[in-house]
């Protein structure tokens, strides 16, 4: 019933004494019928208000009989509620007390509770249909029609709050009380009696204060509901809910009243997938303690109803090993076991399972190692025809640049390099190329590169052979056994990459690179540090002797590079984990830096070190940001910022979003003398506005600035600056979860571009492509190549590789024609130059077939070693000059490797052997709370597999023959079966 | 214990149940692995659990029965470092080791609205006879002699002085001597507006008037010892008859009247129907004036035919862009687009006797165009090899008869003994250009509404390099003052006006050579034919 209507109809109600001319006017309107119906029910009404008892029954029922026998629309109230509603009052006030106790005060109390549904704009009449409800007959529920129905649930829930609302109250006294008691036990001991007085006292005292509120309910409702009142409503509101295709409202109610289970119980085999899509869906949108159970009741349900494949989604969202290892053992299926294998292999979980038990243990292992990511790549490769490598030059198409250097026979150390990572990244894992693996000019294309070049040149190797741990380590091993150090330390790096995401029970990655993590060499310590951390990336608990090595070189003194990559390393292996070791040696080493090295590019790292094992862990990682507390500043605040947006990241945590900008605008010289006052309490937003607060009342009492106070303006100006940069990076952080949250952090950003300090402007970029990463939609490459043309080159540097980033791996045409005018445009500028060459190569990822994005599993999963190297060299951009762009430095862009995925629909049958069946690939729909059988794509065309699939595209199969073992969304490897109902 | 069997992986292969024995020294077990997989034990690096295996004990390694240990290895041969000497990267050289590697010619610094002058300047430096005849004056102490006339000779050895000082330099030069003695020499162009900057001035106007100066003062010395014959009248100045005929009497009433003209510059007036150069030229080639007429005692009106008896060696064609407007009382622009191209030919505007002698070296250059036409396809074709090379290692084989392969025909090798091509000039006339075709070489542009404001450009192609048949692949450079930078041959083509880009106000062609003896050679068809013919005795 629309409410708009009531409303309009009671403004005319109020005006109605005045204008008794236009209500005539009006009632001569009404139709015949109208007229004849509205007499009747004003004769009922009447016969109700007389005194004459027998005949209320009579009058009740017939009420009943015209009120439900009325038919309604979606715009127009029932007649007879209309009709009866300027009588709702005296019925309930009146008649409904006068009529003695029996079944005719219970029928009246119904009337009442239904007629409760024209007056909830009132708000003592707010919830009548529920404590009239309960004076009722308690008939089914559904008799009164959905309205009804829909009113009670709407009414529960504010009951509910309501209680919670009293018993919290409730404690705070109780707890009040209690304190009293203490200071008064300690104060005086003498006058026992006395005390006791004074708490009655107080007790009566408050309540007395406060019971006008309490009571304000049972006196106008004439009851106290109860708790299990309205649970045994809600047990009947649910089934009724569930049967008639409303299942939303059904959820919504267990979720506000944390009914978890009552849901469990009444979701059917018709409609748990529904019921799991909304609650799923919801999970953004709750608060923290609640959407850990409305996971676990999704995924409960899921396995009530066998569906395997989202019940171990669900189990990998909420990030339980136990949950996980327990399921996969309990799957009955053993082709549905392999399938669940993929999926843990995709999102590298570690699992503790028993290799003994199966049969296909060795299968199941390899599936969940990726052994054969790399051939199944290659397949993909063979079948689009696109296993004949590119040279750097057929992607940059130079002759189509606008304007065009002639100077092509000069070397250019830096787009030389550029070209090395162009052609790394555009013959991504197909394992040949032109420049590094030819025969005959192997090594001529690494000299023409100079010192760490030459390093990168090298290791971009482990690009090329990416997931090929078998055939390709031995290609780079050659170069192991040279005297170069930098082409040594490429190889070294290359054998990390290589490694990256695939499982090798050898650890060859380990076994290679372990000795050289305390070389003296500086290209080779660095070369060894990074090329760990990428190849054991989110490996968690299987990269434990990786982190063995790494952890004690965190807390080395003397050393700043190593300790700050070992760090970071140690970060990306241990990303969501909360290790404790790992945790304790970054807050140590944080402690004990000297104050010189603070505002050094390289701390960013150590904290980056820090937040990255926090990932996803919301509130578990309260402990590492108390632990914070004693780290100075400026690295406290980055590292607190950094460490709430890694907690909560993918949340799409609306608190932490808005806590975050309460640091964005901050302006630095607010900051003024607040560094001590910030030092200790709470979360994020308190800490931002209590520094701002106490910032303002210094800043006016200091009437003449000494130079003391100029220092410590410059140094707290660095420290805001410093930390608004990650604040940046966290917003798209815990935004880049949900759609919706995506749009509103884009608009957020186009704010900040607009009005931002420098230092915020040059992360702005960044943050757009972290959350639109290998998403290139064009209202962010629009806003992108804008900034890519700003003045201030380290915008326009972060613009320029955020549009690689968002291009990622798509060959997007447009972003090509845009990147090729930029290498025009910044043709002079060799660092921009080297930028938009990236951005080609990433635009261009394993020549279109490669994504960098973390989500997977339609967008419910994220990959935490994917996000943790995303984040690295994200960070690491903030400071493009010193650190990623940095000469020497650039090799920090290996820490991408983790996120490369291929972004393939491959299909195989029960024994894993490769199958080419009929897709539909097509733009994904939203269905979630949708009734029926919604279309899930739109704009599909159909292919045969394997297939790539676009960001935000889906595929169904189009075909009856085969169907998916499991559920899950079709997405990278999926294994089907013949359709037993399949009819030729 | 101590004898167990594991496993090994090697690339893509597995040898299973491989017996080792860990009482013995590890090099045991890798001589197994050598003999299994034919990797050198000191190339052998054998991983267990995140490991490798020492050479000299098994300690750190917890070898169990069925293992599997990975082999990393192989006997290929270790890549090696090129022989060639290092690379030298553009971040390691200093500005001038830059400029000499891009070879960016150096800028003039615009000295207050001296870009007219810089422009100029840059054109001229582009004729090469140019700059030796001005460095060896210097040399010859013509400079130092002449510093003390003043005027003309001055300026002359100014200019010499400032082109060495550019020869030299990486960087871009400041021209201040120069123009302090242009001012001198020519006073129009020091005027000065308001707050005492200089004035822009007609880039034309400078350009004749050095080249007078250039005519006056700078004697060449190489024909025959005689000193008598200037530069400008050699190399930059043509002559043309004139044949003027009274429009009333008719030709065949009066004998004729025969001028001979000399002219420095050839003019392309604009009109509404001149859309290409050539046409503005042919025009300009015909014109009439009123003279008096002595047949009728009065003033008639003559139609003057002109035609072109010697060509120099570089032409300079002026686009008659500005006009004076009296109303505004400026030098007004046509913006009309007249195209040019990279190449002219002004046979059509010679006298017969020229067009005579100018023939045998037209010829060759059609053979010469003919054979470029073929490579170019031939590259085109069979992308992968160039063109050139390919061919003369056809051509050695196809002496010696065991050449199957005869399309492309290919030039034969240039004799190294042989005699140089011939000169674009006469023998009898240094200076001339003896095929009537021109190369562009560079171009002098304005932007703007009036010829004394506004910007000029000087657009000079890159020495020394081949004709190329595409545009785009012409080097040129582009003189915006002290910025140069390179621009392709389609730049320059869009430089034929239309709107407020540069356009185009004079543009210096210089003489198209050979770079080989072609009336030896037989025309490229024969030559296929004849391979052809000896590919099929075959």
């Amino acid at each position: 019933m629309s409410e708009k209507v009531e409303k309009t109809e009671k403004q005319e109600n109020a005006k109605a004494n005045g204008k008794a001319n236009e209500k005539e006017a009006k009632e001569a309107e009404l139709s015949e019928e109208d007229a004849q119906l509205k007499d009747e029910l004003n004769m009922l009404v009447e016969r109700l208000q007389e005194s004459d008892s027998n005949l209320y029954k009579p009058a009740l029922e017939s009420l009943r009989n015209l009120i439900r026998s009325s038919t309604t629309s979606m715009i127009s109230a029932p007649k007879p509620l209309k009709f009866l509603r300027p009588h709702y009052e005296s019925l309930r006030n009146e008649v409904y007390v006068k009529i003695p106790d029996g079944p005719t005060k219970r029928l009246c109390a119904d009337i009442v509770s239904v007629l409760a549904m024209t007056a909830v704009d009132k708000p003592e009449f707010r919830t009548d249909s529920l404590r009239y409800r309960f004076l009722g007959s308690g008939e089914d529920v559904g008799a009164w029609g959905h309205e009804y129905v829909r009113h009670l649930t709407g009414q529960c829930v504010l009951e509910w709050e309501a209680m919670a609302e009293a018993e919290q109250q409730q404690m705070l006294r109780q707890r009040r009380l209690e304190r009293r008691q203490q200071r008064q036990q300690s104060g005086a001991d003498s006058k026992k009696d006395n005390d006791d007085n004074d708490e009655d006292n107080d007790e009566s005292g408050d309540e007395d204060g406060e019971e006008p509120m309490e009571e304000d309910g049972p006196a106008a409702g004439g009851v106290r509901i109860t708790r299990d009142q309205l649970l045994s409503l809600c047990e009947l509101i649910i089934p009724y809910h569930m049967s008639h295709n409303a299942e939303s409202e059904a959820i919504d109610l267990c979720v506000e009243t944390g009914q978890l289970a009552m849901l469990e119980k009444h979701t059917g085999q018709a409609n748990y997938q529904r019921v799991c899509l909304y609650l799923t869906s919801c999970v953004p949108y709750l608060p923290d303690e609640d959407w850990t159970a409305v996971l676990d009741t999704a995924r409960r349900i899921y396995l009530k109803f066998g569906d395997q494949g989202n019940a171990m989604r669900c189990a990998l969202k909420l990030n339980s090993p136990e949950l996980v290892s327990k399921q996969f053992a309990e799957t009955p299926d053993p082709t549905v076991r392999k399938q669940l294998a993929c999926l843990l292999g995709r999102q590298q979980f570690a699992v503790d399972w028993d290799e003994d038990a199966y049969d296909d243990a060795e299968l199941l292992s390899e599936l969940m190692a990726n052994a054969r990511l790399n051939e199944h790549f290659h397949a993909l490769g063979r079948e689009l025809d696109i296993m004949e490598p590119k040279l750097p030059e057929d992607i940059y198409k130079s002759h189509l640049e606008p304007t065009r250097m002639s100077t092509g026979t000069v070397d250019s150390a830096r787009q030389n390099l550029a070209s090395s990572y162009v052609n790394g990244l555009v013959n991504c894992g197909f394992g040949r190329d032109k420049l590094l693996m030819e025969d005959d000019n192997k090594m001529k294309w690494i000299y023409r590169n100079k010192d760490a070049g030459m390093m990168s040149s090298v290791a971009t190797l482990g690009w090329l052979l990416l997931w090929d741990v078998d055939g390709g380590l031995v290609q780079i091993d050659k170069y192991l056994y040279l005297q170069d150090d930098n082409i040594k330390a490429g190889a070294l790096l290359a054998c990390g990459v290589v490694n990256s995401g695939v499982r090798n029970e050898c650890e060859p990655a380990l076994a290679l690179l372990a000795d050289y993590v305390e070389n003296k060499t500086s290209c080779l310590n660095k070369a060894a540090l990074i090329g760990l951390g990428v190849a054991y990336a989110g490996r968690g608990s299987g990269g434990e002797s990786a982190i063995a090595k790494l952890q004690p070189l965190i807390t080395e003194q003397g050393k700043p590079e190593q300790a700050a990559l070992a760090a970071l390393s140690c970060g990306v292996i241990a990303a969501g984990t909360l290790h404790s070791d790992v945790t304790s040696s970054i807050l140590q080493s944080l402690l004990e830096a000297p104050p010189g090295d603070r505002v050094k590019p390289l701390a960013r790292l150590h904290a980056l070190g820090l937040a990255l094992c926090c990932l996803g862990r919301q509130e578990a990682a309260e402990p590492v940001l108390a632990g914070l507390a004693a780290v100075e500043e400026p690295v406290r605040s980055l590292a607190r910022v950094l460490c709430e947006a890694c907690a909560y990241a993918c949340t799409g945590n609306v608190l932490k979003v808005q806590s975050m900008l309460h640091l964005l605008s901050e302006k630095a010289q607010e900051e003024i003398g607040a560094g001590d006052a910030g030092s200790s309490s709470g979360g994020g937003g308190s800490r931002s506005t209590s520094t701002a607060s106490s910032g303002r009342p210094l800043e006016n009492n200091s009437g003449s600035p000494s130079a003391a106070a100029a220092d410590k303006k410059s140094s707290e100006e660095a420290t805001t600056a410093y930390a608004q940069g990650a604040a940046v990076l966290g917003v798209a952080l815990v935004a880049m979860g949900e759609d919706v949250g995506k749009d509103m952090a884009f608009r957020i950003f186009g704010n900040l571009l607009r009005f931002g300090e420098a230092n915020i402007k040059r992360a702005v970029p960044l943050a757009l492509g972290l959350v639109y990463t290998s998403n290139p939609e064009l209202k962010v490459l629009d806003l992108l190549s804008k900034f890519s043309h700003d003045s201030d080159l380290e915008v326009a540097l972060s613009s320029i590789l955020a549009m690689g980033l968002c291009g990622a791996g798509t060959n997007n045409a447009r972003l090509a024609a845009m990147l090729r005018q930029l290498a025009g445009y910044h043709a002079k500028d060799p660092l921009a130059l080297f930028a938009v060459r990236l951005a080609q190569g990433l635009t261009h990822l394993g020549k279109g077939t490669l994504t960098l994005t973390p989500s997977h599993s339609d967008k419910f999963l994220n990959n935490p070693g994917a996000l943790a190297g995303l984040l690295a060299v994200l960070v690491a951009g903030l400071d493009m000059r010193r650190l990623l762009l940095a000469s020497g430095w650039d090799c920090l862009l290996f820490y991408l490797t983790p996120a490369i995925q291929p972004r393939l629909l491959m299909t195989f049958d029960a024994d894993l052997q490769p199958m080419q069946v009929p897709v539909r690939v097509g733009q994904a729909v939203d269905t979630v709370g949708q009734a029926g059988r919604p279309k899930t794509i739109t704009g599909f065309q159909t292919h045969t597999t394997p297939v790539l699939l676009a960001y935000g595209e889906r595929a169904e199969l189009a075909t009856e023959e085969y169907e998916p073992v499991s559920s899950l969304p079709l997405e990278g490897f999926v294994i089907l079966r013949k359709n037993p109902n399949y009819q030729a | 214990m101590s004898s167990l069997t594991v496993h090994v992986k090697w690339q893509k292969q597995k040898f299973s149940d491989v017996p080792v024995d860990t009482s013995q020294p590890p090099e045991l077990f890798k001589a197994t692995l050598y003999s299994l997989s034919g990797v050198p034990p000191d190339r052998q690096k054998v991983m267990v659990k995140g490991a490798v295996l020492p050479d000299d004990s098994w300690s750190g390694i917890a070898l169990k029965p069925g293992a599997t240990v990975m082999l990393l290895g192989s006997a290929e041969a270790l890549p090696e470092a090129p022989a060639t000497p290092p690379v030298k990267f553009v971040e390691d050289m200093d500005e001038s080791e830059l400029a000499k590697a891009i070879d960016l010619p150096p800028g003039l610094n615009n000295l207050g609205n001296t870009c007219y002058m810089n422009a100029t300047l840059q054109c001229l430096r582009s004729v090469p006879e140019l700059r030796s005849i001005l460095s060896k004056n210097r040399l010859a102490g013509l400079g130092g002699a002449a510093a003390s006339g003043g005027g003309p000779e001055v300026l002359v050895s100014a200019m010499s002085n400032l082109f060495a000082a550019l020869e030299k330099s990486g960087n871009s030069v400041s021209p201040h001597v120069f123009l302090h003695l242009m001012h001198a020499a020519f006073p129009q162009f020091a005027t000065k507006a308001e707050g005492g900057v200089f004035q822009q001035q007609d880039a034309n106007e400078c350009w004749v008037e050095l080249v007078r100066c250039l005519q006056s003062r700078l004697p060449t010395t190489e024909a025959g010892g005689s000193t008598d014959v200037s530069f400008t009248d050699r190399y930059l100045t043509g002559s043309m008859t004139c044949r003027l005929t009274c429009q009333e009497c008719g030709p065949e009433a009066e004998p004729e009247v025969n001028l001979v003209e000399t002219f420095s510059q050839l003019s392309c007036f604009i009109d509404k129907d001149v859309k290409y150069l050539h046409t503005g030229l042919t025009n300009a080639m015909k014109s009439s004036l009123t003279k008096r007429c002595d047949r009728l005692g009065r003033d008639a009106v003559y139609s003057k035919q002109s035609k072109i008896t010697r060509l120099p060696a570089y032409l300079t064609v002026q686009f008659v862009r500005f006009y004076y407007k009296e109303k505004e009382q400026v030098n007004a622009k046509v913006l009309k687009d007249v195209k040019f191209s990279l190449t002219l030919d002004v046979y059509q505007l010679c006298s017969e006797e020229l067009q005579a002698r100018l023939k045998p070296v037209r010829e060759q250059l059609r053979r010469m165009d003919e054979w470029l036409a073929l490579q170019s396809g031939a590259a085109k074709r069979r992308p992968g090899g160039p063109a050139v090379a390919q061919g003369a290692e056809q051509a050695a084989t196809a002496d010696t008869g065991t050449n199957n392969a005869s399309w492309p025909p290919s030039l034969p090798p240039l004799d190294p003994g042989a005699p140089p091509p011939p000169a674009y000039y006469f023998e009898d006339d240094p200076g001339s250009n003896a095929s009537g075709q021109y190369m562009l070489q560079a171009v002098l542009t304005h932007q703007g509404r009036s010829s004394s404001s506004g910007h000029y450009l000087a657009w000079v192609r890159k020495a020394d390099q081949p004709a190329n048949a595409n545009p785009e692949e012409d080097v040129w450079f582009k003189f915006d003052d002290d910025y140069v930078s390179p621009v392709t041959g389609a730049d320059i083509l869009r430089l034929s006006g239309g709107g407020d880009w540069h356009c185009a106000y004079l543009l210096l062609y210089g003489p198209r050579q050979l770079d080989r003896d072609y009336s030896s050679l037989p025309p490229p068809t024969d030559a296929s034919a004849s391979q052809g013919g000896a590919a099929g005795t075959n």
